[in-house]
This record gives C-alpha cells, structure tokens and sequence, in this order.
C-alpha cells in the first residue's frame, strides 16, 4: 500500500518584483512524484516597455527592475549599449564602475545574510526575533549595509534607483573630499567584514552535497563584476554576444518566469559559482580568512553561497578601498554618445549572479528591441533540482511543517527575489 | 526628524514635509545643535541605525488609511503598526525597522509618527489635499516640539 500525499507550498504574497510563486510537491510512498517551483507573478513586460525609448532612458528604466539590485540592471545596459556604438570608456569611468557595483553587492549581500538567511540557520522567523540574540551581529550587518549604500549615492546620487549612470559614464564626479572621507570609513569597517566571514563560516549549515554547474563571468585581471567572458566548470568559455549560442530560455507552464538552461541543463550562477570559479582572485586577505575557516572551494554545498557571500562583501569592501584611494576627478565623467544603428551584448555579475542583456538600436537611435535575462530565471531550474535532491536527502516522511521550513531554506539560499515571499509559505494538504 | 518617502505621487508627502520644516527659520535655528532631520527613499532596515542616540524621533511618512480622506493628518504610536509576519528585503517597512530597533535596544525613548493619509501614488507629484495638508503637518509638528520647549517662538506658533 503507497501512501499518497499532495503538499503544496503557497508564496501568497510578495511586494514587488519577480515575487509571486509557490512550490508544489506531490509525494507518493515517500517518494517525490513532482515538484515545480510556480511562479505566477504577471510578466513585466521592461523589454517591450524599452522598445522605442531613447537610449539615454535606459539605465534610468532598468533601474526599476529590481529595489535591491539596480545597479546591476544599469551596468549590463550600459556595456551593451556601449557595445552596440562602438565606444570605448576611460579607465576612470571603468574604475567608477567597479566602484558603485562594489556597493551594490556589500548593500545587497549584507542585507541577505542578516535579514534572509541568518535567521534561517538561527532557526529564527525573522531578523527581529534573530537580533535579541545576535544584537552585535545585526548591527555589524546594518552598518556594512549602510556603507555599501553609501558608496552607492555616491556615484549614484541615492542608494535606491540611483540616477547618476549614464550611457556613456557619469553624470557628476563626486569630490576628491567626499572619495577621502569614504575611504576612512570604509578601512574602518574592515574587522566587521572580517569578522562577519568568520562568522557565517560557523553557521550550523546543513551538509548537502550536489552535482551543480556554476557559470559565471571570468576576468584574466580581476575577480569578476563588470566585465569578462562567461564560462562554467564543464568548460564553457564564450563571450557575452555568443550567449544564446549555448544558453536558452525556456516557458514552462507552471512559471511566468522563463527558465534558463545551459545545453539543455541547469546551471548555478550567484556568489557561490563565482566563487567556485574564481576564488584565486579573490584578495589574498579574503583568501586568508577562507582558509582559516577550514571550509574549502570550490564546494558543492549549495548551503556554502552564505560564505560566499560574506567573502564577497570583504573584496568588496577592499576594492572599494582601493579604488576610492586611487580617486582622481577625471576631465569628464562620461565619454560623449552618438547614438547609431547597432547591436550590442553584455552579461555583468549582479549580487545574485550573471545579468545579461542585449539591445538593437534602430536609425532612429532608440531602442529597437531588448532582452534581458536576470540571474533568477537563470536560477529557476536548478532551484527545483535542489529542491527535489534536499527533500529526498531529509526525507520525504517529515511532517509538512518541516518540509516547508526545509524548503523555505533551500530557496532563500539562492537570494532569489522569490525569497521576500518564501517567508510566507503556507502549505495545504491534502492526503489521498 | 525622518521623512520617509518615495517620488511616487502622494508617497513623496514625508519628504515634502520635512524639506517645508526645513524652510521655516525657527527650524534653522535649531537644526544641527538640537534637531536633526533625514530625508529617506524607503530605508528599510537602515531606518533602525539611523535612530541610533536620538531621544526623540518624529518620522513623517504617508499612510493608506482605508475610508480616510487623503490629507488627513494622524499622529500614531509604534505600536499601534501592525507588523507584516515575517519581514522580507523588500518588506521591510516603519513598523519593522522600529521593531528592530527595539531588539537592538537602540529606539529612541519617544517615538512620534506623523501620518497623512494618501490618495494616489501614480502621478509625480502630491495629490491637491495631500499637498494642502503639508503647512498644517509643519504646524503640527512646531507644536509638538514647542510642548517640549523646542521649536517656533511662541508668537509664531500663534499665527502673528
């Protein structure tokens, strides 16, 4: 006799971006039947939305895609238009960009470990309930948020949807002083960032071995961000524009998120893929303090993105040094634009992996036709292979709650921008 | 003082009140010794760390206020806002950050939300009542500093 039980998993509410979704597991004799991960936010519609705009509009429009992520959006739309007229940026400009990502990933991982995942591993509901405890860690979390936010007004005039990108460059320089004065607390903050690796290295994390492949960028001179050719642990190496030559997205009936595929497979990109794949470029300082942790790369525990990501913010936080010591004020911020008939591709390194887009530009100098393909559709498929791999490892007899917390926790783990929904899965039984 | 706000119509009303008591003179005379005042586009959890060593917070932000005309001004107290269940990234409202900063033990000893109910959030700029309602907010909030011995000259207040 099989013992048949249907479980499903609600996401009911989510505020904004690619939000709403659910997991359906259906589970016979112990065994998992289907699991679809479900996401049924209504498409946005950004690149039909982008078509006839002129280019100037852009990063200004794709800023909009993502609250915690936009820098991302308007560094890949940049490049790409950049790309599309044939223009060349100066090292300054380079060196900026650099700059303003290194803020959006401290921002952004910073707030994933502290408000997201920590208080997952914690066995906390929430970050308030987890602070009463972890009140130094919390407010070590707060402050390196903070600063990455205010690398981030400084280039981009205010940390959400910042306006100060340009095709082309900047709009304004910041002032030698301000450079100066960040870069003082910026140093100051080092032993936090220190410290919150160390810490997240002790996190009781799950032991979850999988066979995954990570893709991510890679930069012969730099830890990946803005710039370098796409390349994965199964020896992909190709160039943004070659994308869709191994990349494809996919509808899937129970998702108005595409899922993506590398060859027909899922694939990984985020913090963990990159550091998989490029953990020697990592500082010597941050390799330092990995090694310390006795926790080795590149790893197969999904459950290890979190150490990633604290490793991540420490880079950050010391090429931000770097970089704002070295601030000069250019002759200009930006290189002048002529916008022509062309086409160009750009995949950069967002906080939650590869973000890639490509533009047409019509005669007329606007936009004639855009694609844009953010790390968590990209995520989509491997997610639900996690899914099935970690509920069959757990078991599948547990009881639903603790299926639901189990899951909440492999999905959140990814920092997917699903997971501002997963705090509020509710599951529905229904035993045949 | 801490406007919250968004450029998003009725929204933008936290920032649009802060920047009209930042106009008044007897603001000026008080600010950067005794007052401070902060401008935030949905802070999030930084509103916490923001707080950190005020004794007094006033934080102005528009409110939806179901069956409430827009423009209606309400002062209410932290715990009178509900909490979302579980806070996310992009949940992380007012009620979650004061929240937060209760269990960090960094709340300011008097907390005072000043609400005005919002109509709409569409348009770039303020809705006809809710922009009516930005003076009587200033004014609000000099008799609320007034009655701890800050804020307007009495005669001011007193509409001389």
């Amino acid at each position: 006799m099989s013992e048949s039980r249907t479980v499903r998993i609600e996401v009911p509410v989510l505020a904004r971006v690619e939000g709403e979704g659910a997991l359906d597991l259906t589970i016979t004799g112990g065994r998992i039947e289907d699991l679809r991960l479900r996401i049924f936010e209504p498409p946005r519609f950004f690149e039909k939305l982008l078509e006839g705009r002129a280019c100037a509009e852009v990063p200004d429009i794709v800023a909009r895609i993502c609250g915690i992520c936009p820098v991302a959006y308007q560094m890949s739309a940049v490049h790409a238009l950049e790309r599309a007229f044939g223009v060349t940026v100066t090292p300054w400009i380079r060196a900026m960009r650099r700059l303003i990502y290194c803020g959006e990933w401290i921002e952004s991982h910073a707030l994933h470990i502290h408000l997201l995942a920590a208080p997952d591993f914690h066995g906390y509901d929430s970050a308030i309930a987890m602070a009463r405890d972890y009140p130094d860690e919390v407010r070590r979390g707060l402050r390196l948020q903070g600063l990455g936010n205010e690398i981030i007004r400084l280039l981009g005039g205010r940390s959400v949807h910042p306006v100060g990108v340009r095709v082309g460059g900047f709009h304004h320089a910041p002032a030698l002083a301000a450079a100066q004065s960040l870069a003082a607390k910026l140093e100051a903050a080092l032993p936090d960032a220190r410290e919150l690796l160390r810490w997240t290295a002790r996190f009781p994390l799950p032991a979850d071995e999988q066979a995954f492949t990570c893709v991510a960028l890679r930069h012969p001179d730099e830890y990946p961000m803005a710039a370098g050719r796409i390349v994965s642990d199964g020896g992909l190496d190709i160039d943004a524009d070659s994308y869709e030559s191994r990349f494809r997205e996919l509808h899937v009936p129970h998702s108005t998120a595409l899922h993506a595929q590398l060859d027909g497979e899922p694939y990984l990109v985020g913090p963990l893929a990159r550091v998989n794949l490029c953990a020697a470029q990592l500082p010597r300082e941050v390799r330092d303090t990995l090694a310390s942790t006795g926790i080795h790369f590149p790893s197969r525990n999904m459950f290890h993105s979190v150490v990633a990501r604290a490793a991540e913010i420490h880079h950050a936080l010391l090429e931000a040094i770097r970089l704002l010591k070295a601030y000069t004020l250019p002759d200009s911020p930006f290189v002048p634009i002529e916008p022509r008939a062309g086409e160009g591709a750009w995949a950069t390194e967002a906080p939650r992996g590869l973000l890639w887009h490509r533009y047409r530009v019509g005669e007329d100098g606007r936009v004639a036709w855009a694609r844009i393909v953010p790390p968590t559709s990209q995520n989509q498929a491997r997610i639900e292979q996690d899914l099935r791999a970690s509920i069959e490892r757990i078991g599948a007899q547990h009881d639903d709650a603790h299926l639901r917390r189990h899951a909440e926790m492999v999905i959140r783990n990814y920092d997917p921008c699903i997971s501002c929904a997963t705090h509020f899965l509710r599951l529905n039984v229904t035993r045949v | 003082m801490v406007g919250v706000g968004s450029p998003f119509g009725d929204d933008r009303v936290g920032w649009e009140v802060v920047e009209a008591l930042e106009a008044q003179s007897w603001w000026r005379e008080l600010a950067g010794r005794r007052v401070n005042a902060h401008l935030c586009d949905r802070p999030g959890a930084a509103l916490a760390g923001l707080l950190q060593g005020a004794g007094w917070a006033i934080i102005v932000d528009a409110a939806h206020l179901p069956d409430t005309p827009p423009g209606t001004i309400r002062w209410l107290q932290p715990d009178q806002l509900s909490l979302l269940r579980a806070p996310s990234s992009h949940g992380f409202g007012v009620a979650e950050a004061l929240a937060l900063a209760n269990e960090l033990g960094q709340l300011p000893r008097r907390v005072d939300l000043l609400t005005i109910a919002a109509g709409q959030f569409a348009s770039a700029e303020l809705s006809a009542p809710v922009r009516a309602a930005v003076p009587e907010a200033v004014s609000a909030i000099g008799r609320a500093l007034l009655a701890q011995g800050l804020g307007p000259p009495a005669a001011a207040s007193g509409g001389s």
